[in-house]
C-alpha cells in the first residue's frame, strides 16, 4: 500500500535536471517538512511511510539519486535494514538516514551513509547535500558564505 | 595403830591415792597418807601427818568460781551424817607445789566412814582419781569443737546470699538464718516452727514437692532443682535450691538442711540471652538476604536459608567451606578472582566494615548473580574473631534501573519527536499561511490539538488512546454548541502515533469547514462515523466525513497545509478527499495493524 506518488519539479536548478529523492517516514507531518527541505534542494520528491512502499518506489523510478529515511517505521522492515538494502542494490544511492530514537554507530551505516538525529535543522540536510556533491550551484555559494 | 585404821601395808600397798582423816569436823586432821596420795599431791608424810585438810589443801586463790574446799567438806560431813561413802563429781582442785606455785587438777573423789562397833564414826577414808589428764584432753577437744561450731555459725549467718533453713522430718522449720530472712524476707522467729510449704509456690504444694524434694534427698542423699519460691508478700524469685538429709551422731535421720540460692537475675539474664539467640535466630532464618558467619580465614561458619536460595547449596554443605573459593571465585568480567584481591577477603582480615559494596557471586551452578554486600566483623577484645558478611540479590534492582534507562530513553524520544512535530507544524503553516497573523493564529489552534492528543494519550494506562476521544479533543475547538457534530463508531484504540496524526487531521477538517464548509453556516452539520471493515486477518478501520447543511461547495483552488496533511493520511493509509456541492466529504482507510502499533 503506498501514497499516491506526489513529486514537486519547482526549484530543481542546476542539479542535475529531473533529480528525484525519495523520502521514508511514517509521521506524516514530518515527512511533509522533510519533503520540502528536499523540494528546496532541488529534488523532486516521492513519499513513502513504510520500508516495503520505498523499495517499491525504487523499484518503479531508477531516476531516484537519494533516499532520505527514518529508522523506526511500522512493517516488517526498519529505515537502517532499508538503507542497507538500498546500498546493496544501488551502490551509487545517495543515502541519508535520521532518527531521533535510535543512534547507529558508523560501523551499522552502510557505506557512504550520513546520519542526522532528529529534530534536524535544514542547514545539516543542506551540509550532507553538499557532501554527496547534491547541491545546487548557487545553494553551494550560499552556503560557503554562511559558513565564512 | 588405833582401831579402824587398816592394816598400814595394805594401805600403803594400793595404788591409788588415800588419806585418812580424823573425823573432827571441820578440822579434818590427816592421820594418815599412803605413799600413792603423797606422790599424786606432790607432799611430804610429815609435813602433813597432824595437820587440818584444808590448811594443808587450801582452794588455788588464782582460780574464781572454784569452790573445792566448800564441795568436799561438805561431802566429807555428809558421809559421817549419813555413815555412808559420799561419791563426788570431778572437782577442780589444784595443788600447791613445795615451790608454791599451784598446778591444775581435776580430781574424782570418794568419802568412806569408817564406822566402829558402836556405829560410831571412826575416821574418814578420803580416796581420789586424779582424771586432770581425761579432763583437760576432753576440755581440748570440747574447745576444739566449739571453734569449729562457732565457724560453721559464722559462715550460716554470714551468708546472706544462701538461704539455710533446716527442718525436721514433718518438714518444719527450726533453722532459719541471716541468709534465708535475706533471700526469703521473712524472719527467723516468723518461720521457725512453721511448714516448709511456706515459701513454695501454690502449684508446687498442690504437686507435693515438699514432700517428694525430702523423698528425693533421702533416696539420692541430696535433691537439687531449680523453680520458684515464693518471698514474704507473695512475690516470687527463681531459686537454685539443694535439700540434704541431717543425721545425728549416730547417723539417724532426724531432718533436712535446705540452701536457697536467689538466681532470679541470672534466670532473667538466661532468658534474655535466650530470648536474645531467638530473635536473632528468627531474623537471620527469615531474612530475604544471605547471611555468613564467617570464621577469621573466611570459612562458612553458618549459613542461612537465604544464602541455600539464593546459591542453590544446601546450608549444611556450605558451612566448612570457604566463602570467597566457593561463591566469589570469579569476577563479573569472568576472569578467576584471586582471594588477595578481594577487598572482603581484606576486610575480614583485618576487622573492616563494608557497607554495600557491589559485585557479582556465583550459583552452584555457575550463573553470577549479581549483589551487594556487607561486611560486619566480629571482635574480641580488639582480635579479629571473624565477621557477618550479608549479601543481598540485587537483580531486581538492575532490572528496574534499566527499565528506568528505557523509559527515560522512550520519554527523550517522545519529546524529541513532538519537538519535531512542532517544527513540522511550524514550518509547513509559515509556507502556506498569506500573511503572519494568519500563521500565529493557525500555529496556536495546530499545537493546541497537538496538546490535546498528548493529554488523551497521557490519561490513558495503557499507551493508547480511544478514537472517540481523540475526535472529541479535535472537534472541541470547533464545536461551541455541541450539537453540529453527529459522531457515531465503536470502541476502538490506537497508538500515539496514530492519535496524534488522526486529532491533527480532523482539526484541519474542521478548521476547513468552519472557514468554507457547513459550519461556516448556522444550520450546516458533520456526519463522523468510523468502522471496521474487512475479513479478520486484514481489518481496515475506515473513518467517513460527510459535511451538510453548507453553501455549495467549490474545491480549492489552492492546496494549503490543511488538505496537504489531510492527503498524507497516517499509519500507511489512504485517503479520499472529494468536494461534491452538498459538502465536502472525506474517507480515510488504514489497516488496524497499523494503527494499533505503538509507532
Amino acid at each position: 500500500m503506498t501514497q499516491p506518488p506526489e513529486t514537486s519539479v519547482k526549484n530543481m536548478g542546476s542539479l542535475k535536471p529531473g533529480a528525484v529523492a525519495l523520502v521514508a517516514e511514517d509521521e506524516a507531518l514530518i515527512r511533509m517538512e522533510a519533503a520540502d527541505m528536499l523540494a528546496d534542494a532541488g529534488f523532486g520528491v516521492f513519499e513513502a511511510s513504510t520500508a516495503g512502499a520505498a523499495l517499491g518506489y525504487l523499484e518503479a523510478h531508477p531516476e531516484v539519486i537519494l533516499v532520505m529515511t527514518d529508522i523506526r517505521m511500522p512493517g516488517p522492515s526498519d529505515g537502517l535494514a532499508l538503507a542497507h538494502a538500498v546500498r546493496a542494490r544501488w551502490p551509487e544511492m545517495g543515502i541519508i538516514i535520521v532518527s531521533g530514537r535510535v543512534f547507529p554507530t558508523p560501523a551499522e551505516l552502510p557505506r557512504g551513509a550520513h546520519f542526522i538525529g532528529k529534530p534536524y535543522h535544514v542547514s545539516q540536510i543542506r551540509q550532507v547535500l553538499r557532501e554527496m556533491g547534491m547541491t545546487k550551484p548557487h545553494a553551494q555559494h550560499s552556503l560557503r558564505q554562511t559558513e565564512t | 595403830m588405833r582401831a579402824g585404821v587398816p592394816a598400814l601395808d595394805v594401805f600403803e600397798a594400793t595404788p591409788n591415792p588415800y588419806l585418812l582423816l580424823a573425823a573432827d569436823s571441820p578440822a579434818f586432821t590427816i592421820i594418815g597418807v599412803n605413799e600413792a596420795y603423797l606422790h599424786a599431791t606432790m607432799t611430804d608424810r610429815k609435813a602433813i601427818i597432824g595437820r587440818p585438810l584444808f590448811e594443808v589443801f587450801p582452794d588455788d586463790p588464782a582460780v574464781p568460781n572454784v569452790f573445792g574446799e566448800r564441795n568436799l567438806r561438805a561431802s566429807l560431813d555428809r558421809a559421817i551424817q549419813s555413815r555412808s561413802p559420799d561419791r563426788m563429781a570431778v572437782q577442780h582442785y589444784n595443788i600447791r607445789r613445795p615451790d608454791g606455785v599451784f598446778e591444775e587438777r581435776h580430781w574424782r573423789p570418794l568419802s568412806i566412814p569408817v564406822i566402829g562397833p558402836g556405829g560410831e564414826v571412826l575416821s574418814l577414808i578420803h580416796y581420789v582419781v586424779d582424771v586432770t589428764t581425761d579432763v583437760l584432753q576432753t576440755r581440748d577437744a570440747q574447745t576444739a569443737l566449739t571453734a569449729s561450731e562457732a565457724r560453721y555459725q559464722a559462715i550460716v549467718e554470714s551468708s546472706i546470699d544462701y538461704a539455710m533453713v533446716a527442718m525436721d522430718l514433718s518438714g518444719t522449720i527450726t533453722t532459719w538464718n541471716t541468709g534465708a530472712e535475706h533471700v526469703l524476707g521473712w524472719r527467723a522467729d516468723e518461720m521457725i516452727g512453721r511448714p516448709t510449704e511456706t515459701f513454695f509456690t501454690q502449684e508446687d504444694r498442690a504437686a507435693g514437692v515438699p514432700a517428694k524434694e525430702m523423698r528425693a534427698a533421702l533416696e539420692q542423699g541430696r535433691g537439687t532443682d531449680e523453680r520458684w519460691h515464693l518471698r514474704k508478700g507473695g512475690g516470687r524469685f527463681w531459686a537454685n535450691g539443694e535439700l540434704m538429709p541431717l543425721k545425728d551422731a549416730a547417723g539417724t535421720v532426724i531432718g533436712f538442711l535446705k540452701i536457697l540460692r536467689d538466681r532470679t537475675s541470672q534466670r532473667e539474664t538466661e532468658v534474655a540471652l535466650a530470648e536474645q539467640s531467638s530473635i536473632l535466630r528468627s531474623v537471620t532464618d527469615h531474612v530475604s538476604e544471605a547471611v555468613f558467619r564467617l570464621d577469621p580465614v573466611g570459612t562458612i561458619l553458618l549459613a542461612n536459608p537465604a544464602a541455600e536460595r539464593l546459591f542453590g547449596w544446601p546450608a549444611d554443605e556450605l558451612v566448612g567451606r570457604n566463602l570467597h573459593e566457593t561463591l566469589h571465585h570469579h569476577r563479573a568480567d569472568g576472569s578467576t578472582f584471586p582471594a588477595e584481591a578481594c577487598i572482603f577477603v581484606r576486610a575480614l582480615r583485618e576487622g573492616a566494615s563494608l557497607i554495600a559494596e557491589e559485585t557479582v557471586f556465583f550459583r552452584r551452578d555457575g550463573t553470577p548473580v549479581p549483589v551487594e554486600c556487607t561486611n560486619a566483623p566480629l571482635l574480641l577484645d580488639g582480635e579479629v574473631i571473624g565477621a557477618v558478611v550479608t549479601v543481598t540479590d540485587i537483580t531486581a534492582r538492575k532490572r528496574v534501573a534499566e527499565q528506568q534507562d528505557i523509559l527515560n530513553h522512550e520519554l527523550s524520544h517522545r519529546l524529541k519527536n513532538t519537538l519535531a512535530l512542532v517544527q513540522s507544524i511550524t514550518s509547513q503553516t509559515l509556507r502556506s499561511a498569506p500573511d503572519l497573523v494568519a500563521a500565529r493564529e493557525a500555529i496556536a489552534a495546530r499545537l493546541i490539538v497537538l496538546g490535546k492528543a498528548h493529554d488523551i494519550l497521557l490519561a490513558g494506562s495503557t499507551d493508547s488512546a480511544s478514537v472517540r476521544t481523540v475526535v472529541e479533543g479535535a472537534l472541541g475547538l470547533h464545536d461551541v454548541t455541541g450539537n453540529r457534530f453527529q459522531i457515531d463508531g465503536p470502541d476502538l484504540d490506537i497508538g500515539p502515533s496514530a492519535a496524534l496524526s488522526l486529532g491533527l487531521m480532523l482539526h484541519e477538517l474542521a478548521t476547513n469547514a468552519v472557514k468554507y464548509g457547513a459550519l461556516s453556516t448556522r444550520g450546516g452539520t458533520v456526519d463522523l462515523s468510523w468502522t471496521l471493515e474487512g475479513d479478520a486477518l486484514d481489518v481496515v478501520f475506515r473513518l467517513d466525513w460527510q459535511e451538510r447543511g453548507g453553501p455549495p461547495v467549490t474545491p480549492p483552488s489552492r492546496r494549503g497545509f490543511g488538505s496537504r496533511l489531510i492527503q498524507r493520511g497516517f499509519a500507511a493509509g489512504e485517503v479520499a478527499l472529494s468536494y461534491p456541492a452538498e459538502g465536502v466529504r472525506c474517507s480515510l482507510t488504514a489497516p488496524l495493524v497499523g494503527l494499533e502499533a505503538g509507532l
